[in-house]
């Protein structure tokens, strides 16, 4: 079945009566008449129907580039938002690559820091290690280390 | 008589054609690829009604959007309407759309001035 049958079956169908009219041909002056009578107001209906559809055809295709024009235009917003948006991003990533660096150098800094404290300690345990020891286990020694400081021995 | 209601989907409208309570609609968006496939469940039900109508028939048609191909078989559906119309029943078509949607409104009175057939356009 064609497209033009599957549209306009009545259309088709009556266009196939009148061409066998016409090929038959065994008509009176009035049969004629009649026939192209009927072919007339078929064909002017047929005539009307196309009028309407092509109009309406006409209409769609204007909404439909309406839409697309619309489109077009978010389309061209929505790019210049995400331009607008991956700007952004790269600033921030600027941003904490920045705030990384300097996070690793205070890093850096306290555990310098951390790490002279803890010598410092060790240095002062010992001195103090020493203290007690000649102060408290092995005091002799500490008075004869204090009597040659003082040129008494 | 066996009702049809047929529920939409995005590319076809909700049918309802209910001659017990009287209610043939057809509203939504219209654009299937075989139209005529679709629409021919609804003419044949039409066509089977139009033997032993209600005393009135109101159909109402809202749809936002339709395809050239959906155009031709809703003119079939006037057409069947209008036929029962001269056949001496009484019928009305009413054409609903949005109140801001003018092609819409411009497409019914295109119908309506091709019709022989009570035609109402109603904003809503």
């Amino acid at each position: 079945m064609s497209q033009q049958d599957q549209y306009f079956p009545e259309e088709t169908a009556f266009l196939e009566e009148a061409r066998a009219k016409a090929e038959k041909g065994a008509l009176s002056p009035e049969e004629w008449r009649q026939a192209y009578g009927i072919l007339i107001e078929n064909y002017e209906n047929l005539l009307k129907t196309v009028e309407v559809l092509t109009h309406q055809a006409t209409q769609l295709e204007n909404k439909l580039e309406k839409v697309r024009s619309q489109l077009e235009l978010q389309k061209k917003a929505l790019s210049m938002e995400v331009e607008g948006l991956e700007k952004q991003v790269h600033v921030q990533q600027k941003e904490v690559h920045k705030k990384a660096q300097e996070r690793d150098f205070l890093y850096d800094q306290m555990g310098k820091t951390r790490l002279m404290l803890i010598v410092i300690l060790a240095i002062l345990l010992v001195i103090v290690g020493f203290v007690f020891y000649y102060l408290f286990v092995d005091t002799e020694r500490m008075i004869t280390f204090v009597k040659r400081l003082r040129g008494l021995e | 008589m066996r009702n049809l209601v047929i529920e939409p989907t995005s590319k076809t409208p909700k049918v309802i054609l209910n001659a017990d309570l009287g209610i043939f609609e057809i509203t939504g968006r219209s654009i299937p690829e075989d139209a005529i496939g679709f629409y021919r469940k609804v003419l044949d039900w039409i066509e089977e009604y139009s033997k032993n109508p209600l005393p009135e028939t109101a159909f109402k048609f809202h749809l936002e959007y339709f395809n050239t191909s959906s155009s031709k078989c809703l003119l079939d559906i006037f057409r069947k309407l209008e036929r029962m119309h001269k056949n001496g029943h009484k019928v009305v078509i009413r054409w609903h759309y949005d109140a801001d949607d003018e092609d819409m409104a411009e497409t019914g009175q295109d119908y309506q001035a091709l019709l022989d057939v009570p035609f109402e356009l109603v904003p809503v």
